[in-house]
């Protein structure tokens, strides 16, 4: 460097340290960050203190914790042995060894009895119903006598077997014979169990019938009170019910509508994912923002393998979307979930029904998809709801999902959304106004549900497109235009995206073709003036997404008609909540040339999905 | 022992002093990154909580400095990743500081508005070096690039910038 060079330095350093004017904002900052710098350290002082206590703690928690461990293992260890030895537990093995006993092996001299136990028949599934009568004792043998009533032969109760367990000792296993199997087809007939070992003090039976191996049932028989309890009663207690909706809205999800697609790959392991992460919201309690947007690639696979199967490509969904993209961090790849606030969620309503069965658990529950807006508003009530029926296992293996789902159905609609007076008027004065405008779905409330009206729409292939504030789900026979490139950024309420195409549908039975435009704009500022304007006065075609919780203002009132084109211009806020009541919005456009349902389907169904992909 | 080692061992003075000296070159720093006032708000913010938590894991006082602003320019990075209006789903694995700078002109700031006229990947050195008053080394390591990089930007800033400074006090440069 020469001198030059050091007095162009000289004079630069001058010049620019004369610029360290600072926003009064930015000196508050500073000012205050000192002040709240001081309570922070007070609370770290508070935590560190606290967390110096439960160090101390923790020691005797190890000790006492190790106490109780040596002294059950040795207690199991007991019991085990005392039981095998024929005892009722380790306490009367210690009181005949008190007594002067020795501990051998009982051969017992049985009394001879003959004890009705029940002449009613009970549902043990797959068409069977068992009487358990009685039980008889006579010259040291003891015999069970069942009755069988089968309502219609199948394969499926082919081998039957009965299995009699008392205090964990196999009493009696025995398969019917092949000829005992035309009987068994014969409707009804008797079979005697031989229980060998069988005690004189027995007092429970468990009676386990399989067949080709499955279990079909078991029954607790108590031969003093004479009751049978089939065992899945029993199974029904060990249910939570609040712990079970939890599970059934997170596998709701498993049945929510993906950019209109319900067969594709991609869709139904997108549906996975979110039931996974709905899963760890929900089961693991994270609270972490953070640790709610991203979750590990294994991690997920092991929680979805958790309670479905993982069909997936080497665990990694290649597609992107709305809901999720793949992340890299420190070597490990990620799920993020894009949205933290916009995910779809699902809620379990009530269970309608349960029944317990070889090992399943038969479930009939009702559910929704609330938004954002539904929760806040209280109107989770008059959303559209299903009903579904899922079978379920619990899983005993795994930290992750409880329940294993064997089976599940295609939820149904039971209600549909309450079209409430206002809509009504709203429709009857949209039709007043312009007897071609489209109608009821436009000035719905609430997005609507478009299989309900045209089968056209849902034989449609939507497509995902995501550009400059916004993610798009279009009908693919229709063409993107980009105005300018999106990435750079157009200036503020700029056009910068065309969707074009024919809406083919039909109307009063007749085909109809539209031409469509839709054309997507750039995020621009309104004022809180403008914005209350909007949201008090709540324009004819105002549109509540229930899937993005985004409510979508018709600013240009009923379709208008510009050049024979109708037109119909929609904005929403994307939530920046600012201080002085301003917010940027979003705004689409939809022009068309002949107005349709199929029109009014695809406006109002990629208006229920669109979401603002900047904020 | 100054207020940077102070700080470093729980002094809360020292660490205000030290926190309020840093106040215009973290803020010419955020604002001529983020080129909008709100957002340097929120990457100073969160810089200085960063700070105050890590500070006593710092070794070195002397790298305070080069270790701030490289926290300053990661909450400004983090904030336009934010801002972003599509998300870059394949994220690079080291960040381009120069490229992150925002190219709209959303505030008032003089220096700004001076460094502005330069090339975009003169911008940071030169903010660095002539009003943080870094060493060339330390301009390295923020910005991960090698030493003779910065120097040759710097080379190519001095030029540029005496001439700006120049033609802005008219004949003024020497005197």
């Amino acid at each position: 460097m020469d001198n030059n060079d050091k007095e162009k330095d000289i004079f630069i350093k001058y010049n620019l340290s004369k610029h360290n004017e600072v926003p009064e904002k930015i000196d508050n900052l500073f000012n205050n960050f000192v002040k709240e710098e001081e309570r922070m350290k007070e609370e770290k002082i508070v935590k560190e203190e606290s967390e110096k206590k439960s160090k101390i703690k923790w020691p005797m928690y190890k000790k006492a914790l190790g106490f109780a461990a040596c002294f059950t293992i040795l207690f199991a260890g007991a019991h085990i042995y005392a039981t095998s030895q024929g005892y009722d537990n380790i306490f009367f093995l210690i009181k005949h060894v008190a007594e002067g006993g020795k501990v051998t092996d009982k051969n017992e001299i049985l009394s001879d009895r003959d004890i009705t136990i029940s002449y009613n028949s009970i549902d043990i599934g797959k068409g069977i119903k068992l009487q358990v009568n009685k039980l008889t004792v006579k010259d040291n043998e003891a015999k069970l006598y069942l009755v069988v009533d089968i309502e219609k032969a199948s394969e499926e109760i082919n081998k039957m077997n009965f299995k009699v367990i008392s205090d964990n000792k196999i009493l009696c296993d025995e398969t019917m014979k092949n000829e005992e199997q035309t009987d068994v087809f014969a409707s009804r007939f008797e079979k005697e169990l031989v229980l060998k070992d069988f005690k004189e003090d027995t007092k429970i039976l468990n009676l386990c019938i399989t067949a080709n191996n499955l279990e079909l049932s078991t029954l607790k028989i108590n031969l003093e009170t004479k009751e049978i309890e089939v065992d899945g009663e029993k199974e029904l207690e060990k249910i939570s019910e609040i712990e079970l909706k939890k599970y059934l809205s997170a596998f709701a999800l498993l049945d929510y509508d993906i950019a209109g697609d319900h067969n594709s790959y991609e869709s139904n392991n997108e549906r996975k994912l979110l039931v996974a992460g709905a899963l760890k919201r929900e089961m693991f309690n994270k609270a972490n923002t953070q640790e709610l947007a991203y979750f590990e690639i294994d991690e997920m696979n092991e929680l979805v393998q958790s309670f479905t199967e993982a069909p997936m490509d080497n665990g990694i969904i290649k597609t992107e979307n709305w809901l999720f993209s793949l992340e890299t961090k420190n070597g490990k790849q990620y799920y993020k979930f894009n949205q933290m606030d916009g995910y779809p969620t699902a809620i379990c309503l009530s269970v309608d029904d349960i029944t317990y069965e070889n090992g399943l658990y038969s479930i009939k529950y009702t559910y929704c998809y609330p938004t954002m807006n539904d929760y806040a508003s209280d109107n989770i009530e008059n959303i559209d709801r299903y009903t579904n029926t899922i079978k379920l296992k619990i899983n005993t293996n795994t930290e992750y999902s409880k329940y294993y789902i064997e089976e599940i159905g295609i939820g149904k609609l039971v209600k549909g959304k309450e079209k409430t007076e206002e809509t009504n008027n709203s429709t009857n004065n949209t039709t007043n106004n312009t007897q071609s405008t489209p109608t009821p779905a436009s000035t719905s409330t609430n997005d609507i549900d478009v299989s309900k009206i045209d089968n056209y729409t849902t034989s449609m292939n939507w497509g995902q497109y995501r550009s400059a504030g916004l993610k798009v789900t279009y009908p693919t026979d229709f063409t993107i235009t980009e105005t300018t490139n999106p990435n750079k950024g157009n200036s503020s309420g700029e056009l910068y995206a065309t969707i074009s195409g024919t809406a083919v549908g039909k109307e009063n039975g007749e085909i109809t073709r539209s031409d469509m435009t839709i054309e997507f704009y750039e995020p621009e500022t309104y004022t809180k003036e403008q914005l209350d304007y909007l949201e008090n006065s709540k324009p004819a075609g105002t549109i509540t997404s229930n899937k993005t919780g985004k409510t979508w203002y018709r600013i240009e009132g009923v379709a208008t008609l510009e050049n024979s084109i109708y037109c119909e211009e929609y904005v929403s806020r994307v939530g920046l909540n600012r201080e002085d009541g301003s917010d940027v919005v979003v705004k689409v456009v939809f022009k068309y040339s002949i107005p349709s349902y199929k029109v009014t389907n695809i406006m109002n169904y990629m208006l229920g999905e669109l979401r603002s992909a900047s904020y | 022992m100054n207020d940077i080692e102070k700080a470093m061992k729980g002094d809360s003075e020292a660490f205000n002093r030290l926190i309020l000296e840093y106040k215009s070159k973290f803020y010419k720093t955020a604002i001529l990154v983020l080129k909008n006032e709100d957002d340097a708000y929120d990457a100073i913010q969160e810089t200085l909580i960063s700070i105050y938590h890590n500070i006593s894991k710092l070794n070195n006082p002397e790298a305070f400095g080069g270790w701030s602003k490289r926290i300053l320019m990661n909450k400004c990075y983090d904030i336009i990743q934010k801002n972003k209006k599509v998300v870059d789903i394949t994220q690079k694995a080291q960040i381009d500081y120069d490229e992150m700078i925002v190219d709209k002109y959303d505030c008032e700031d003089e220096l700004v508005g001076i460094l502005d006229k330069l090339d975009k990947d003169l911008q940071l050195v030169t903010i660095f070096y002539y009003y943080d008053e870094m060493s060339v080394g330390q301009i390295a390591e923020v910005l991960n690039i090698p030493e003779g990089t910065v120097k040759s930007r710097l080379s190519r800033a001095r030029t540029k910038l005496y001439d700006i400074l120049k033609d802005e006090k008219g004949d003024g440069a020497n005197g």
